[in-house]
């Protein structure tokens, strides 16, 4: 299970097994088309989640912030997941795939990693103390885990 | 609160009103050392303030993480939103 580390430009560094970059591509795509092609967010948990009410005690209030703000923060979302798919391409023919990230790449990760997990955990239906529902797969949880292993990771590598 | 359709009247106005907060709210997958992380590199916070916000939110299921106008709580909220946090902003309680 690949993890980052710390990097002497200040960033933060990892070398991913293929397996993983072929399951961290297919889930930030994902991630990406879903926020891109949203329906609305009273249709999709996730989306509720990603993009939430800015108000809790007015609905009116609540619309209209998110009139003005709903498509820049999700725009800034479909560019942070481009950004980590950008890192992850790389020639077919290479095994593994060595991420190095500056401070601005830093950002984009640790955003998409928190979107990949809380629109994972909105979708599975995780609950209030963080379990899942009994009948997640063991690769799902794993998947899970493992992302939440990488963020972790990742903040301990620039909080150094 | 002045109701009015001109946002730059309202904001000129609001120095006399309530003033507003940004709520950070629990939730069950965003990690403690990320979320402390968010508030150190966006407001500034030094760690242990970070850490004291960070733990209030986790115990007792949200955090006033600034006060101020109506604008301002706006842009914080939206920027919580990037982060992925669950942040919402209301009048500050009376």
């Amino acid at each position: 299970m690949s993890r980052f580390e710390a990097a002497p430009n200040g960033g933060a560094s990892a070398r991913f097994a293929p397996g993983e970059v072929r399951i961290l591509s297919d889930l930030t795509r994902q991630l990406a088309d879903l926020v891109e092609h949203r329906a609305g967010h009273n249709a999709d948990a996730a989306i509720a989640r990603l993009l939430p009410d800015g108000y809790r005690e007015n609905a009116e209030d609540a619309a209209e912030f998110r009139r003005y703000t709903e498509a820049d923060l999700a725009d800034g979302k479909v560019r942070n997941a481009r950004t980590v798919l950008q890192s992850l391409a790389v020639p077919a023919r290479r095994r593994r795939v060595h991420v190095n990230l500056d401070a601005a790449g830093v950002g984009s990760w640790l955003r998409t990693l928190t979107d990949l997990r809380l629109t994972l955990a909105a979708r599975l239906g995780v609950e209030r103390d963080g379990s899942m529902p009994p009948g997640t797969s063991a690769m799902t949880r794993a998947i899970y885990e493992w992302l939440g292993y990488l963020q972790e990771t990742l903040v301990e590598a620039i909080d150094s | 609160m002045v109701e009015t359709l001109d946002r730059p009247e309202t904001e000129q106005l609001s120095a006399l009103d309530q003033p507003w907060v940004t709520l950070v709210w629990d939730d069950p997958v965003n990690l403690m050392s990320y979320v402390s992380w968010v508030f150190r590199s966006y407001f500034g916070f030094d760690r242990a303030e970070a850490t004291r916000l960070m733990l209030l939110v986790h115990t007792e299921g949200r955090a006033v993480v600034a006060t101020g106008g109506r604008e301002e709580m706006e842009r914080h909220v939206e920027a919580m939103h990037g982060f992925g946090l669950w942040a919402s902003m209301q009048k500050a309680d009376a």
